[in-house]
């Protein structure tokens, strides 16, 4: 449940949209990240940022360009914005720090889009992410943490395994490296991930079979979205979305096709409210050859943005007819009816109502 | 290796004294007392250090962004003034301005303010605590496991806000009343788990590692009548505060194994959720004697002998041979060590 208390002086009618609005996005410096691969997930903020600015500006809404670090809160003074559009994936580098994002602006009470600061944060931990969705009956793949690369391994964990940086998302080395078949690899690539990014690393075991994924879009009528990834990686042992796949090539590795379960839909939302996420979500999920799901990921703040920006949300929601220009008027009203005390609006499909997705 | 010159004290303020009648009163009941301030900051300033009192208000970013370089360390009680995840929002800030503090993470609070998240987590990691519910609304079902009697209380709050003598319903009609009513007040979910009748035990934990103080537990017996068993509002604000000194007994009269038990699950807790430096924890046995972890408090209430001797950390802290300020240097050292920071 979102509580935002304060009722913005400037939004005083139903269903208006706000007159200003701040885009915050992640400050992008080189040097901040320790690797070329996590820079090239945050290298393209302030021009994706940029982007989303034009389709406000067509809503007739001035935008503030923000970059999220410790000049934020005098600028947000500053310029005191009817909400603010939060799209920071790292702080300094440092993907742990986006939860100060909505910190800052809960203390400075302007209404902001997506998860508060718990759901900021749980989303940058992945192995309570993990423990929480389990607890909650969400199926996971089994797995392990890994503070140091000679930590004992769980003899229950059945190979191949697949690690993955704790703290970051961004399919940062998820690379075709990223699976191990044997004890010795396992160590070896813990050993360089933990090295590399001083973080632990979460090791799972790797489910062979489909990739789908889901949005989930918070309103008064919740919608989950789905998206098959269809793979064109021929001659490939181990198929799944990589960080080359998604940030290096050309968009050829694997596109999206509908995809359509009620039961994983209810696993969606479940996931939804146990990660703590607000307004949109995303989660990447498995599917065996006997029709288990394993979720694989949750993302509180994915890539967010128009189809230009090639992003999962604007990419699958494509698929059901939803343009971002309709998603973000929802996105504005929402956050500032949610500010208000007031319900959510419904997300509809380009001006009618969805109720069947 | 930097030397701890100067402490940054973050609180808030209150401006009510809780209401068991009154909810809306009950919004500031985690907050501290004026006088209660006046005297922490004093206390700080014996131990030698320069001493900058910040209330967390909206103006605190601001403060502490133009202090951050001559602040060496943030001793952080503040309780958050509003917001979904208040208690979170200065660790937050303090990550950003790069700011070192006393204290747990702004994930670690989190799961901490958010009764259900950290009970989820203890249930995950196989440390004993109460099955529970959560309710968006009055209308739910309840589980068939939940029995009654149930205890109420709003999910995100401290100080025994919200649990007051008639949080502990019998049937399904006073439930729904009580949840009502709850949400209504606090504008959050409501968590609803069986009201477990045994002993209640209170855990100080301070350092890293962490060491135990003397265990804390309240007899229920002293209690009046019409008070039930548990530490609600009632009996953390007005009877303890009448000066009832023998309602606490400290150290708890138990059984090395019951203290083994203990030991072991606050162990695990702090394990569990990545505490740092100090915490106190509730817990509580069923009939049968096995106990229960209810909560962790974090920050826990340290209100200083001059306003009262019945907060509980400092009271154990006591117990264990400290006095307020050598309570506050150990709390104080723990956090600057982390950082590297010389006392």
């Amino acid at each position: 449940m979102k509580k935002k208390e304060k009722v913005h002086k400037k939004i005083n009618k139903k269903y208006e949209y706000p007159e200003s609005a701040a885009i915050i996005f992640s400050d992008v410096k080189k040097e901040y990240f320790p690797t070329e691969a996590q820079y090239i997930t945050e290298k393209e903020a302030l021009h994706d940022a940029k982007l989303i600015s034009k389709y406000l500006n067509k809503l007739k809404i001035y935008t503030h360009l923000f970059p999220a670090n410790e000049l934020l809160a005098n600028r947000l003074r500053r310029s005191s914005p009817d909400l603010a559009l939060n799209l920071v994936g790292s702080v300094k580098g440092n993907e742990y720090l986006a939860s100060t994002v909505p910190a800052l602006l809960e203390l400075l009470d302007v209404p902001y889009t997506g998860a508060g600061v718990l759901g900021e944060s749980l989303s940058y931990n992945k192995f309570i992410i993990k423990k929480l969705l389990q607890q909650n009956g969400v199926p996971v793949p089994n797995y392990q943490i890994f503070n140091s690369f000679n930590d004992p391994i769980d003899p229950t964990l059945r190979y191949p395994l697949i690690s993955k940086l704790n703290e970051i998302h961004g399919a940062v080395e998820i690379t075709n490296d990223a699976v191990s078949e044997n004890e010795k690899h396992l160590r070896e690539r813990l050993k360089f991930m933990i090295t590399t990014y001083d973080q632990p690393v979460l090791v799972e075991e790797f489910i062979v079979g489909r990739e789908i994924t889901a949005i989930l879009l918070e309103g008064l009528n919740t919608k989950v979205y789905f998206g098959e990834k269809l793979f064109n990686k021929p001659n490939t042992k181990y198929v799944f979305a990589s960080f080359e796949d998604q940030w290096m090539h050309d968009g050829s590795a694997f596109k999206y096709q509908k995809y359509e379960d009620s039961l994983l839909r209810e696993y969606v939302k479940r996931a939804f409210e146990v990660c703590k996420m607000a307004d949109y979500g995303k989660f990447d999920i498995r599917l065996d050859s006997s029709g288990r799901y394993y979720f694989v990921d949750a993302n509180s703040n994915p890539a967010f943005g128009p189809k230009e920006l090639d992003c999962a949300i604007a990419n699958i929601l494509d698929l059901y007819d939803i343009s971002f220009l309709e998603i973000l008027k929802r996105l504005l009203l929402n956050t500032l009816r949610d500010s208000q005390g007031k319900k959510k609006l419904p997300i509809v499909k380009n001006g009618t109502d969805n109720e069947t997705t | 290796m930097k030397r701890l010159k100067s402490v940054a004290y973050v609180y808030n303020v209150r401006h009510f004294y809780p209401d068991p009648k009154d909810f809306r009163n009950q919004l500031q009941g985690d907050f501290d007392d004026p006088p209660t301030i006046k005297w922490q900051i004093e206390h700080l300033r014996n131990l030698g250090f320069k001493v900058y009192p910040i209330e967390a208000d909206e103006k605190a970013y601001f403060k502490l962004y133009k202090l951050r370089k001559k602040i060496d360390l943030v001793f952080n009680i503040a309780e958050g003034k509003h917001g979904q995840d208040r208690e979170l929002q200065i660790p937050t800030i303090l990550e950003i301005l790069k700011i070192p503090y006393v204290g747990c993470s702004p994930l670690t609070q989190g799961l901490i303010l958010d009764k259900a998240k950290a009970k989820e987590i203890f249930i995950a990691n196989g440390i004993p605590t109460a099955p529970f519910q959560i309710f968006k609304s009055a209308n739910e079902k309840l589980k068939k496991n939940l029995k009654f009697p149930l205890i109420v209380k709003p999910v995100a709050e401290g100080s025994s806000m919200g649990i007051t003598n008639d949080s502990v319903v019998k049937n399904s009609v006073e439930l729904k009343e009580k949840i009502a009513k709850l949400s209504a007040s606090f504008g959050e979910y409501i968590m609803v788990e069986p009201f477990l009748s045994g002993r209640e035990f209170s855990v100080a934990m301070i350092g890293n590692p962490p060491k135990i103080l003397p265990i804390v537990e309240p007899d229920h017996n002293l209690l009046p009548k019409n008070y039930l068993p548990f530490d609600s509002l009632e009996v953390k604000w007005f009877f303890e505060e009448q000066g009832h000194s023998d309602y606490l007994t400290c150290p708890a009269k138990i059984d090395g194994k019951m203290d083994k038990k203990l030991k072991e699950i606050c162990f695990a807790v702090w394990k569990a959720l990545n505490i740092r430096d100090w915490c106190r924890l509730d817990i509580r046995c069923d009939e049968k004697g096995n106990p229960y972890v209810l909560e962790v408090n974090s920050p826990p209430g340290i209100i200083p002998p001059e306003v009262s001797t019945t907060s509980y950390f400092p009271l154990t802290a006591r117990k264990a041979g400290m006095d307020y300020e050598q309570m506050l240097s150990a709390i104080i050292e723990a956090a600057a060590k982390r950082y590297d920071i010389k006392i």
